[in-house]
């Protein structure tokens, strides 16, 4: 197969073209890593609702996010139970408190309060069935395991600490539930009425629903919002885009990541294009010749414009590799940076049209081609 | 008379550059025709006017005045897109240097052309570039990049790149000054052989060894045109 004469262009100038194959495959690392590691933050930020069997959740009316409920009257559950598609209904207490750490100091952490059972719909699918039993005992609790250093905590398991002024004892351990405001902690709804005594015996801060069949779950959402406007009612799917989003845009947790992401993709949109421009510019003789013997300027440009593809390609090839090598690091160090291939594709089209653009930009050396040059 | 054979004529042609006192004429009243078949000369010192001329004759130049008029066209009423495709259908060049693309072989020069100039096929273009190699007495050399090329060689591969597409007008300007008189005389005997295959080639030189070499020579001093020679001598010297 014939190489493309841009191809042959790029690799024997390769020393020349390399500092914008870099420019670019950096580009698209930090623009992949930056987004992975926004969408790994956002993603903890609806676990409990993306983790637990819920098809319908029922809050305050107008609740932008899991964390800002209030409490609602239990009363709410008939008008769920009332539905003939609804299977299932139970009550989930989630709130902030005070975590008093046992050498001294406190914490926020978040208590999520639900049935255990193993049909529990609030219950998080990380609790293994022996945690919910030992949940089952008063003040018992389960944590995140990154988190037993925020908390005061050296083991975890079998250690004691006090929320609000009551006793709980670490029972287990869980993963991927690092929370940026506050630690979560697992409990019995019993554990958490204990722990929050703000809340009345009956009331909850969500009331949880599932259907016989999910694909009835808009029509009952549908349904309950229209005729109870003071309840707020999400589909599951629906309330985990929500509270990403709240995240993302009432908060500024996306406008640095997206800054420096920007910052990234000028950098190396000004390295290639001034490539491009100085390796155009010293060929300016041999492209004239081209247009004396004829040669449309399209066909230059398009050479020009080629040659910033293949440094495109060659920059979101090397990246690539290096945006999961990344991912799989930060996963080590307890981080989550969440690389789905929409992610990957998105960062090679933004980068691929960014090296196209300098290409386009760097077209502008073109105009100092004049065939009449070339008579001395 | 008019001969039957020009294909390409300047009428009163005139060239100035600059502005104001700066404003110099370099190329002034010039009328003068060439034929198909044959290489004609421009002659003359530094400074002549010979390759502004060249520039004006083969539309890469406009001129302040005159007429050029090439196989029955004023080149210069055209428009710009019209006059590109003309040099593009009917007109070959070569320059004082190869100018050719460091990372492209000798055949990728030739190849080139006949793609995006006449967009033929493959196998045609294959076909016309291994004949023009072998023309060229490049044949083995097809593969090599222009640093792995001697300068004649480079040169060789311009006049290919100039003559692929099978030009009926040839431009060439001083193609021989870089060259020694061995690769030279190669050089000049292609381009008569072209001529004598029925182009049209005209080419500036001030090198003596060509004159036996062409079929016609005007000699040009100080923008004018001195008169048309023979090949002798004694017309590159201005010798009476």
């Amino acid at each position: 197969m014939r190489k493309p004469y841009s191809l042959k262009i790029l690799w024997h100038g390769r020393n020349r073209f390399l500092p914008a194959i870099l420019a670019v495959s950096f580009s698209a690392v930090l623009i992949a890593v930056q987004s992975g590691v926004l969408l790994g933050t956002l993603a903890v930020t609806s676990r409990p609702i993306d983790h637990a069997a819920a098809q319908i959740w029922i809050g305050i009316r107008d609740m932008p996010s899991i964390e800002l409920g209030h409490p609602i009257p239990e009363a709410w559950m008939f008008r769920l139970q009332a539905q003939p598609e609804v299977e299932d209904v139970e009550g989930y207490l989630y709130e902030f408190a005070y975590w008093h750490k046992p050498g001294g100091g406190s914490e926020h952490c978040c208590i999520i309060g639900a049935r255990l059972e193993g049909s529990s719909m609030g219950a998080v699918n990380d609790l293994t069935p022996q945690m919910r039993t030992l949940l089952t005992e008063p003040g018992a609790i389960v944590v995140d395991a990154t988190d037993l250093d925020r908390l005061g905590l050296k083991h975890g398991v079998g250690e004691s600490a006090e929320i609000m002024g009551q006793k709980v004892r670490v029972v287990g351990l869980v993963h991927g539930f690092k929370s940026i405001w506050g630690p979560y902690v697992f409990c019995s709804m019993e554990t958490a009425r204990r722990l929050l005594t703000m809340y009345g015996a009956d009331q909850y801060q969500y009331i949880l629903a599932q259907c016989r069949s999910s694909a009835d779950v808009p029509a009952v959402v549908e349904r309950l919002q229209r005729r109870y406007p003071e309840m707020s009612v999400l589909s599951d799917r629906d309330f985990s885009v929500q509270t990403r989003l709240y995240w993302l845009t009432r908060t500024r947790i996306g406008v640095a990541l997206g800054l420096t992401s920007i910052l990234a993709l000028i950098v190396g949109l000004v390295i290639t294009s001034q490539t491009l421009y100085a390796a155009t510019a010293a060929s300016l003789r041999e492209y004239a010749v081209l247009r004396a013997l004829g040669l449309p300027r399209w066909r230059i440009s398009t050479l020009v414009v080629s040659q910033s593809f293949w440094i495109g390609l060659g920059g979101v090839s090397a990246s690539v590799p290096a945006a999961l090598l990344l991912g799989r690091f930060a996963g080590f160090v307890g981080a989550e940076i969440q690389l789905p291939i929409w992610l990957l594709a998105a960062t090679i089209a933004i980068t691929m049209t960014i090296a196209l653009v300098s290409g386009l930009l760097a077209l502008r050396s073109l105009r100092l081609v004049e065939p009449a040059n070339l008579l001395r | 008379m008019i001969d039957a054979n020009v294909t390409l004529e300047g009428r009163d042609l005139t060239r100035s550059f600059g502005d104001g006192d700066t404003r110099s004429v370099v190329v002034h009243d010039v009328s003068l025709e060439f034929c198909a078949g044959e290489m004609s000369l421009l002659l003359g010192p530094s400074g002549s006017g010979k390759t502004t001329l060249l520039g004006m004759l083969s539309g890469l130049l406009q001129p302040d005045e005159g007429q050029v008029v090439v196989l029955g066209q004023d080149l210069w009423h055209m428009s710009e897109r019209e006059r590109e495709l003309f040099r593009l259908h009917h007109c070959g060049f070569i320059f004082q240097g190869a100018n050719l693309m460091p990372a492209l072989t000798a055949r990728d020069h030739l190849e080139m052309v006949l793609r995006w100039g006449e967009r033929l096929p493959w196998s045609e273009v294959n076909r016309r570039v291994t004949d023009m190699l072998g023309l060229l007495g490049l044949s083995r050399k097809g593969h090599l990049l222009p640093e792995h090329l001697s300068g004649g060689e480079k040169q060789r591969v311009a006049i290919g790149r100039a003559l692929i597409k099978q030009p009926r007008l040839f431009f060439a300007d001083e193609p021989t000054s870089a060259l020694d008189w061995e690769h030279g005389k190669h050089v000049v005997e292609l381009l008569r052989e072209t001529a004598h295959g029925g182009a049209t080639v005209v080419m500036v030189t001030h090198d003596p060894r060509i004159l036996n070499y062409a079929d016609r020579i005007y000699r040009l001093e100080d923008g004018r045109l001195l008169g048309a020679d023979a090949p002798t001598e004694s017309a590159v010297l201005g010798a009476p």
